[in-house]
């Protein structure tokens, strides 16, 4: 098997003596939640932290708080979120992002925190050293080229993450804690466009919590496009959320795409293309039409970069249709190899 | 009725005891509670750990390679380079028993000159740590100036190619030549004309190569391995210089093979460097070196031309097939005999041109893998048949019926087969089984495809396959089998419990098996060409009905009574018709151990031996015998995505006799399943040789969520050259079923793919070009290839 490089290793069990060590080891250091996806990059040298500071014995991230909202601990692990009956009836969209994160193992081990801070991938990077060395490095890790772009002055890694647009769909916030300071950030404002520099945390700050606000009247959704119905990162994702009348029309919406750019995409164009209106099939299709124009995928994933962008309409309709209320159990059996209901 | 059916009428009669019934596997309980020791799990003091340093390019000259400063790494205890090799080379197989030339078919151990792939080996390092010997293998200094590849078959046929092996880069050639064409084209109402591709692919086995070697008191060069051959150790003699006598292989349990442990992996690398340090080495290959360190499935181009009467029989076939072998000879000819000689497919073809070739490229060179070509050649041969179904307005079960070979048909290569041929019992059951159809539902179309088979088991009959196997009856009636043949996961020991427990009439507790030990076991051969239970079942039976016939003899003195009327079930001897006059088994071994009979045996099976096909023709006998099947599919196509589900998956095959029922259908089951991920996800692609598929998140499986339930249906027509009218069931699995999966897909949508693998985006652009095509009214006799954009 390939090895882990040495480190030195942390487990304090306060955010506060978390934040201190983090503080003290300056950006050499990285924070370790469920390790499922920074210990394979290590093994393969992608990242290469002299300082650990793992947070699994800090009891405090493991905090549920059900109020007019859900306050959920970033150290709850994604099969905490699935086994949650709130999120499932309420905040449906997370429940189905979490649940088709890679396989039931993995979700045992990877964290709320974790997936939204996961590194970006791209077929260029996520690669043995050997095998970067050999085509020479990229820009998001001892190179200075992009490999999907060569021209580009940008890493165009792509924001792999489940959960983040699920999340941003829910209008979620995030509370960041440093030995100094405390910030909050609405999800939207937390990510950057830029494969390398895709989030705003600083290297001493810890994602502590997730802040959701009521869900009454709301209805979401999350689809998901891989190859495979388990393991696989999304290589295009649909979050969606609409609050809708008694009489049908949508009074409130957001529609998020994963996985086509280095950060998840709140769409608002595509929102705005429902509110006022009901859920008709041409509402649906021109919602969806706007949403795909802004699909940049590139040619750094699974399957191609056209078929990708083809898809999106199409995904982005079947995300709709659900929360109009049509069965869409075939959609789900043939697309997630499950029907994912609420 | 023909001869093999009178047989197999014989044979029915017969019962067993424990023939057929689904046994639990020996080799079950130690797996389920973690206990069994595979080769990785051996280890001893003072042993080293190796690592091998690979080229990153495909096609390239070593400049400079200096392995000054790894050698002064502390904790490095050897280096090697090609220059330190007594023998540079190791011969990849039989130069003469297949069309490959003497000296072609050579291997470097380690290149010290030309790169020819991907991967290729070119130093080893030997240190206390694994961590050490990776830094050692980072020390040394590889400059490389890049030489100008191929990496396409039909470019490197071109002229002014660069010639990667050979004089022509054509690394094995056949022709089959019956009948008279062009009459046959003349009889012909339709001629319908395809061309179908299939990829590279991985085993993707769980357990990667892993190895361990030391030297013993006498020299002899030791080797633990996870090996589907034992006998390599003749191979890694060769590259030590130093007798057959004094390399030893002993395998283990394999963590799966499918092919791709058949030949050398780690043997000879870690025996280099006991014998360098004198000190024990491991070599353990990361998932990643796994990919890069052994041979793939051979993609194949493959070309027919077929002419039907209007009734929709075949009036002649021509077909052609171009095989990729990477940069070396290895098992491409083997590989391209068996695509050649199924071609044509199990149907009478009366007027029939087949030319195959293998060519080399500097892509990853290719191996044996489930199905060995005549995978390849199935998944061609039944998507044309389709394609002449719909053209022809036949069904496409009532069109092959029309085509079927039987029993005393000639194959291909003119070869009349003697066993029973099922494939309409098995098509039948597998149709059936589909059920009601289901229904579209908007973007959701439903589809149905059947492919039926011809697929070879045992060995190429002029390469004389043997097995022998010692058997010895212990004094309290338990049994020890030693047979070399190796257990690749496929219950192959369970199994050859199982016949001698049946023989016998022992449990299958009473019965303990060595195998594995190219010293201690009898030669065996691989486990590989569905052989193990066809030639090792048939020695050890051999071996347990002579120890029988001494015991029934004794027996018959004891009880004078003739020997055909005594038997033995459950530890005890008795006379059929006379219960009463009965002995315990050990009262019995009593009596032979004092008379002095001898109560062991070692047995050789013979496989059917003949003579290579005339080479003008390609006439003449291939394999022993053949398994005949059929598989059917329904899937569910999103026209939207392009994403295929399949919903539905039935697997018939006439085994012969299932020895283990349950083995049986954990064989079926597992190689349907690489089957499904053949058809729609598994690919590795080369792009200038360079592999960007290189790990299991990009090479794609399928997992539990993407296969539905297989269903298998076993027929046993009793008639194969197997113990007990066994045929060959390990690779059968596969063989269809991707074949059926683009029918299905064909079906559902009404256009082709003739690409394997058939991912959502060929299923978008082919629906793509329906729609062109329809837009421009597009009607032309015997055109069927839609092409992929």
């Amino acid at each position: 098997m390939m090895r882990l490089p040495y480190f030195r290793y942390h487990a304090p069990t306060t955010i506060d003596e978390a934040a201190r060590i983090l503080a003290g080891e300056g950006p050499q250091a990285m924070l370790l939640a469920g390790g499922t996806d920074l210990l394979p990059n290590m093994k393969r040298r992608q990242q290469t932290p002299h300082t650990l500071v793992a947070l699994g014995k800090i009891d405090a991230l493991r905090a549920t708080q059900n109020g007019s909202g859900l306050r959920l601990g970033a150290g709850l692990t994604l099969t905490n979120l699935v086994d949650n009956d709130t999120i499932r009836r309420e905040y449906t969209g997370l429940w189905q992002a979490a649940v088709q994160v890679a396989t039931p193992h993995l979700r045992n081990m990877g964290t709320l925190g974790g997936n939204l801070c996961l590194d970006t991938r791209c077929d260029y990077y996520d690669q043995t050293y050997e095998w970067r060395k050999a085509i020479d490095f990229c820009m998001k890790k001892d190179g200075e080229t992009c490999w999907v772009a060569t021209a580009s002055r940008r890493c165009m890694a792509i924001s792999s993450t489940d959960i983040a647009p699920a999340l941003l769909a829910l209008g979620a916030q995030l509370k960041l804690v440093s030995s100094t300071d405390e910030r909050s950030f609405m999800l939207d404002e937390f990510y950057n466009d830029d494969g390398i520099a895709y989030m705003k945390r600083r290297p001493d700050e810890i994602l502590t919590e997730v802040v959701l606000s009521g869900a009454a009247g709301w209805k979401s959704t999350y689809w998901k496009l891989r190859r495979r119905g388990s393991f696989d990162f999304p290589v295009l994702s649909v979050a969606a959320a609409v609050r809708i009348a008694a009489d049908g029309t949508v009074e409130d919406a957001r529609i998020v795409l994963g996985a086509v750019a280095s950060r998840p995409l709140l769409i608002t164009a595509a929102a705005d293309a429902l509110i006022g209106n009901q859920l008709s099939a041409e509402v649906i299709a021109t919602a969806a039409a706007v949403a795909a124009k802004r699909a940049k995928p590139m040619d750094n994933a699974d399957f191609t970069l056209q078929w990708r962008k083809r898809v999106t309409p199409a995904f982005v309709s079947y995300a709709l249709r659900e929360l109009r209320g049509d069965d869409v159990r075939e959609l789900r059996r043939s697309v997630a190899r499950h029907e994912l209901l609420a | 009725m023909n001869e093999a059916v009178d047989r197999m009428q014989q044979n029915t009669k017969t019962e067993f005891r424990l023939v057929g019934k689904p046994l639990p596997r020996i080799d079950a309980p130690g797996k389920v509670y973690g206990k069994t020791l595979y080769a990785g799990d051996y280890a001893m003091p003072g042993m080293l750990h190796a690592k091998v340093l690979r080229s990153p390019l495909a096609s390239a000259r070593i400049a400079r390679l200096d392995v000054a400063q790894a050698w002064q790494l502390p904790g490095v205890a050897c280096v090697l380079t090609a220059g330190d090799l007594v023998n540079q080379t190791v011969s990849t197989d039989f130069p003469d028993r297949v069309s490959a030339k003497p000296g072609q078919n050579n291997q470097p151990i380690l290149v010290g000159d030309v790169i020819r792939y991907h991967g290729e080996p070119i130093a080893l390092v030997a240190a206390e740590t694994s961590a050490i010997a990776q830094q050692a293998i980072d020390l040394i200094e590889l400059d490389l100036e890049p030489v100008a590849g191929v990496y396409d078959p039909f470019e490197a046929l071109a002229p002014g190619a660069p010639i990667i092996c050979g004089s022509d880069n054509i690394v094995s050639q056949y022709k089959v030549r019956k009948g008279d064409l062009e009459a046959g084209f003349a009889a012909a109402d339709t001629i319908i004309e395809n061309t179908f591709r299939t990829q590279f692919v991985e085993h993707a086995f769980l357990e990667p190569e892993v190895g361990l070697a030391w030297l013993d008191d006498y020299d002899v060069v030791n080797i633990r391995v996870s090996t589907q051959n034992v006998e390599r150790f003749r191979d890694v003699a060769q590259a030590l210089g130093i007798a057959h006598s004094k390399v030893r292989i002993m395998g283990a349990m394999v963590g799966g093979g499918f092919g791709g442990k058949n030949d050398i992996t780690v043997e000879i690398f870690i025996a280099l460097l006991a014998k360098a340090s004198g000190r024990p080495v491991r070599m353990c290959y990361t998932r990643e070196e796994s990919f890069l360190g052994h041979a793939k499935r051979h993609p194949f181009t493959i070309t027919h031309k077929t002419g039907f009467t209007r009734d929709g029989k075949i009036t002649a076939a021509q077909i052609d097939m171009t095989s990729d072998s990477g940069p070396y000879v290895f098992l491409s000819p083997y590989v391209l005999m068996y695509a050649t000689e199924v071609a044509a497919g199990p149907y009478r073809v009366d007027n029939l041109h087949i030319d195959s070739r293998a060519v080399a490229t500097n892509n990853m060179y290719t191996g044996a893998f489930r199905g060995f070509g005549a995978a390849q050649a199935c998944i061609a041969y039944e998507q044309q048949m389709d394609e002449a179904a719909k053209i022809l307005g036949i069904d496409p079960m009532e069109l092959r019926r029309r085509n079927l070979l039987d029993t005393g048909d000639a194959t291909a290569t003119g070869y009349r087969i003697e066993s029973a041929v099922w494939i309409d019992e098995c098509a039948t059951r597998v149709i059936e089984a589909l059920g009601q159809r289901s229904t579209d539902s908007g973007p959701i179309k439903i589809g149905r495809g059947l492919a039926v088979y011809q697929q070879p088991y045992g060995r190429l009959l002029w390469l004389q396959d043997t097995v022998e196997a010692w058997l010895s009856i212990e004094l309290d009636g338990t049994v020890l089998v030693r047979c070399g043949m190796p257990d690749i996961g496929a219950g192959q020991i369970s199994t050859l419990a199982q016949i001698v427990a049946e023989v016998l009439g022992l449990g299958m507790d009473d019965v303990t098996v060595y195998n594995s030990d190219s010293a201690a076991t009898p030669f065996a051969g691989a486990a590989t060409a569905v052989r193990g239970v066809y030639m090792a079942g048939n020695a050890v039976r051999l071996a347990a009905q002579a120890i029988r016939g001494r015991l029934a003899d004794r027996a018959a003195q004891e009880f004078g009574a003739r020997t055909e009327l005594i038997d033995i079930a459950e530890g005890r001897v008795f006379v059929i018709d006379d219960r009463q006059r009965s002995m315990a088994l050990t009262e019995l071994i009593a009596l032979c151990a004092a008379d002095g009979i001898h109560r062991s045996e070692l047995a050789i099976f013979r496989a059917p031996f003949g003579d290579p096909l005339d080479p003008e023709t390609g006439q003449g006998q291939v394999h022993p015998d053949y398994t005949f099947g059929a598989h059917a599919v329904e899937v569910a196509v999103d026209t939207d995505t392009g994403e295929v589900t399949v919903t539905k998956s039935v697997s018939a095959h006439d085994v012969g006799q299932a020895i283990n029922m349950q083995a049986v259908e954990g064989q079926i089951e597992g190689a349907v399943a690489q089957g499904h991920g053949y058809a729609l996800s598994e690919e590795l692609i080369y792009r200038e040789g360079q592999l960007v598929t290189p790990s299991l998140s990009e090479f794609l499986c399928p997992t539990s969520m993407d296969m539905c339930r297989v269903q298998s249906i076993i027929l046993e027509s009793r008639t194969g050259l197997g113990p007990f009218g066994a045929k060959g069931a390990s690779e059968v699995g596969l063989t269809p079923a991707p074949a059926a999966i683009a029918n299905a897909v064909a079906d559902a949508i009404g256009v082709r793919i003739h690409d394997l693998p058939i991912t959502p985006e060929k299923v978008i652009n082919a629906l793509q070009s329906k729609e062109d095509l329809l837009s421009r009214s597009f009607r032309e006799r015997g055109t069927a290839g839609i092409e992929e954009a």
